[in-house]
């Protein structure tokens, strides 16, 4: 069952020159056969793709791709050009939160006053109140105008009023991102809960590692096309090698000043001097795998093709959680090794040993640098990069359900002694 | 019909939003409801003087300053409910736009909702106006038609301003204009007048403003416990359902759209 269908969605914009031909227009008066009062603008140019019911949808793409376009189009604020969109269910539209705030009324008028806008009556807002008000955590300024609210806590009260309202299907443009860590955090709950009672999510962010985290799957929508709709982790890598590419092509040699960052958020020129050719993922025994446990070695094979011989070559590889947290970075140089890469075709094999990240999905980000100062700009400017989607997982043991964090660290267990031996104080109740 | 079942279904929200448009109008302001009364007795008193002491107005030479004062009062009321309601009324949907934008609320409600709050002020001023006519003994029965002059009005003005406040979008000048237009109209009225005191070759003037059958409707009633011309009722409350049903027409053909152009 779907929750929303769309079919060819098309959304035009009519561009007017002249202030008064969009009256003119609308009067329906026509310019004569030839002419036209305005230009066309096509937000969105015919995309087509469907949810089902109680699936949660990250929506990427640079700004003025047609991500809002759409939002608006599915919640009903807006009327396509041309294609459909079904949608199955109750919409809630967290597009833009502050809509109906009155700033001279207090925080609790305004719950009341939003509702009015969101079409709950006040029996239906007295029931959820508490809850807005629990979850916004506004203390005394609750009773007070909401001019007098920092930026933060308007946000609070605006996003727990528009998520409270009933809702089967919910359309969130950017809203996670306003507040701060903990609010994010109890966003992100709140956010759960909706996905466990079965809700209809569309997620637009431009923080990917968010979309990464929440959702399951992911569509990407380019100058009002869809361009990719698949794994949140494989489309996510996509579009960053693309904005990657972009930036290439405007800033040739533009990198940053740390060597070390191969963060995705960096864009780093791939040279002709050393080109990566492909990474893989082997098991002890040198068969390439995707799959291991905790524990067993994971060797990451680095293939790669030179022009000339490099000396001092500097190999690193960043691994990233599949939510875009950076786990750890192996830097040849940092461990004492080096490296001197021949001219052609090569390999170069890192191993981990015993390997102790906790399950889940991990991506790596590999680059080769000429020389060893990493500080070297030119060093950089000439290194090859290579970040394209390849994944590999760590499997839960079996005698584990619990989530294990990050790593596993090596730890050492042992008896302290009594309290003769550590400090007596130690073991005196605090107050 | 259709907006008349809108209208209704939706009455609760609409009483609520009006509530609140009026909160939002004098919250922090410290004499708060009395400038809602100051307006229309601050123009009362030009009118009287200007007219009634300057220029020596009377249309009756045996009419009182008092009589004269009621008889303006009693257009002058209905008037600035509805010059009221229509100003905020042209203006109400583009200073709401990011409702349209974010929402699916039933925007047609926006422009409904100010222009009730234009009539609230003036239930006020009728309210002062009946207290005095009350004093001096001058109500009769026929004050209880007031209720149906103002839903006559009512639905003659949202329909104006469903019209106006789509056009105000597609082109903003539209709230200026109208603005200027109401002055002109306010003095086109006879309000500091009746329709008898129109010189020969400019009755055509009074004629054709149907707000004039209005103001002439709300003087039977209170002044004259009379009932109001019916042919001019008829002609205004026909005038009302057209512009009514027009304007509803017009603003939900042009609502999926609008969105676009805010």
């Amino acid at each position: 069952m779907y929750a929303i269908v769309v079919k060819d969605l098309a959304k035009m914009y009519k561009l007017y020159n002249v202030s008064y031909y969009r009256l003119l227009d609308f009067l329906g008066l026509s310019r004569g056969p030839a002419a036209r009062y305005y230009d066309e603008y096509w937000a969105l140019k015919g995309v087509t793709f469907d949810i089902p019911m109680g699936a949660t949808v990250g929506l990427i793409g640079r700004n003025g791709s047609g991500k809002s376009t759409l939002l608006k189009l599915l919640s009903g604020a807006s009327a396509p050009t041309r294609g459909e969109a079904v949608v199955h269910g109750r919409v809630a539209a967290l597009l833009e939160l502050s809509t109906g705030f009155h700033p001279d009324l207090t925080g609790h008028e305004n719950i009341f006053s939003c509702g009015l806008y969101l079409g709950l009556d006040r029996p239906v807002m007295e029931a959820l109140y508490d809850e807005i008000v629990a979850f916004a955590e506004l203390g005394e300024f609750l009773h007070r105008p909401v001019r007098t609210y920092s930026t933060g806590m308007q946000m609070r009260l605006a996003f727990s009023v528009a998520s409270s309202a009933p809702a089967d299907i919910q359309l969130i443009d950017e809203v996670l991102g306003v507040g701060d860590t903990y609010f994010f955090g109890k966003c992100v709950q709140r956010f759960r809960r909706f996905q466990q009672e079965g809700r209809t999510t569309i997620l637009v962010s431009h923080d990917l590692g968010t979309i990464l985290r929440l959702c399951s799957r992911c569509l990407w929508i380019d100058r009002g096309v869809l361009v990719a709709d698949g794994s949140p982790l494989e489309v996510v890598a996509a579009y960053n090698q693309s904005v990657y590419d972009e930036r290439d092509r405007h800033e040739p040699g533009a990198m940053g000043s740390s060597g070390v960052d191969l963060g995705r958020s960096r864009a780093l020129r791939a040279s002709n001097a050393v080109q990566i050719s492909g990474v893989e993922f082997v098991d002890a025994a040198g068969v390439p795998a995707r799959d291991f446990a905790m524990d067993t070695t994971m060797v990451v094979r680095v293939g790669y093709v030179s022009q000339e011989v490099l000396r001092d070559a500097v190999v690193a590889v960043v691994v990233y959680r599949a939510d875009n947290v950076t786990v750890c970075n192996a830097i040849s140089s940092m461990d004492g090794v080096t490296l001197e890469l021949s001219e052609g075709k090569g390999a170069i094999e890192v191993v981990f040993e015993r390997l102790m990240l906790a399950p889940g999905e991990y991506t790596v980000g590999v680059g080769i640098y000429p020389s060893l100062e990493l500080d070297d700009t030119h060093s950089v400017q000439h290194a090859a990069i290579w970040h394209k989607p390849v994944s590999f997982v760590v499997r839960r043991p079996v005698s584990v359900a619990f989530e294990l964090g990050v790593v596993r660290h090596p730890v050492r267990w042992r008896f302290a002694g009594r309290p003769s031996t550590v400090s007596p104080e130690f073991f005196e109740e605090k107050a | 019909m259709s907006c008349f079942r809108m209208l209704y279904r939706h009455r609760y929200l609409i009483w609520r939003l009006t509530v609140l448009d009026f909160k939002v109008r004098y919250v922090g302001s410290q004499l708060g409801l009395l400038w809602m009364m100051a307006m229309p007795l601050l123009v009362l008193g030009t009118y009287l003087l200007v007219f009634g002491k300057i220029l020596g107005v009377r249309p009756d030479p045996d009419l009182s300053g008092l009589d004269y004062g009621l008889l303006i009062a009693c257009g002058l009321v209905p008037w600035l409910g509805f010059s009221e309601g229509v100003m905020r009324g042209t203006g109400s949907v583009l200073a709401q736009r990011n409702l349209m934008k974010s929402t699916v609320f039933p925007m047609e409600l926006i422009p409904v909702t100010a222009v009730f709050a234009g009539l609230a002020g003036q239930l006020c001023g009728i309210a002062l106006l009946l207290l005095v006519l009350g004093i001096r003994g001058a109500l009769g029965l026929h004050v209880l038609l007031l209720p149906l002059l103002l839903a006559v009005q009512a639905l003659f003005t949202i329909g104006l301003v469903w019209f106006l406040s789509c056009v105000n979008i597609l082109y903003r000048d539209t709230s200026q204009a109208i603005g200027l237009l109401m002055v002109l109209l306010m003095f086109l009225s006879p309000i500091a007048y009746t329709q008898a005191m129109v010189p020969v070759g400019l009755e055509m003037l009074v004629q054709c403003n149907p707000l004039s059958y209005l103001i002439d409707g709300y003087r039977q009633v209170l002044l004259f416990d009379r009932l109001p011309s019916l042919a001019g009722m008829a002609v205004f409350a026909g005038l009302a359902v057209a512009v009514l049903l027009t304007g509803h027409r017009y603003f939900m053909r042009l609502r999926r759209v609008l969105p676009d152009f805010v």
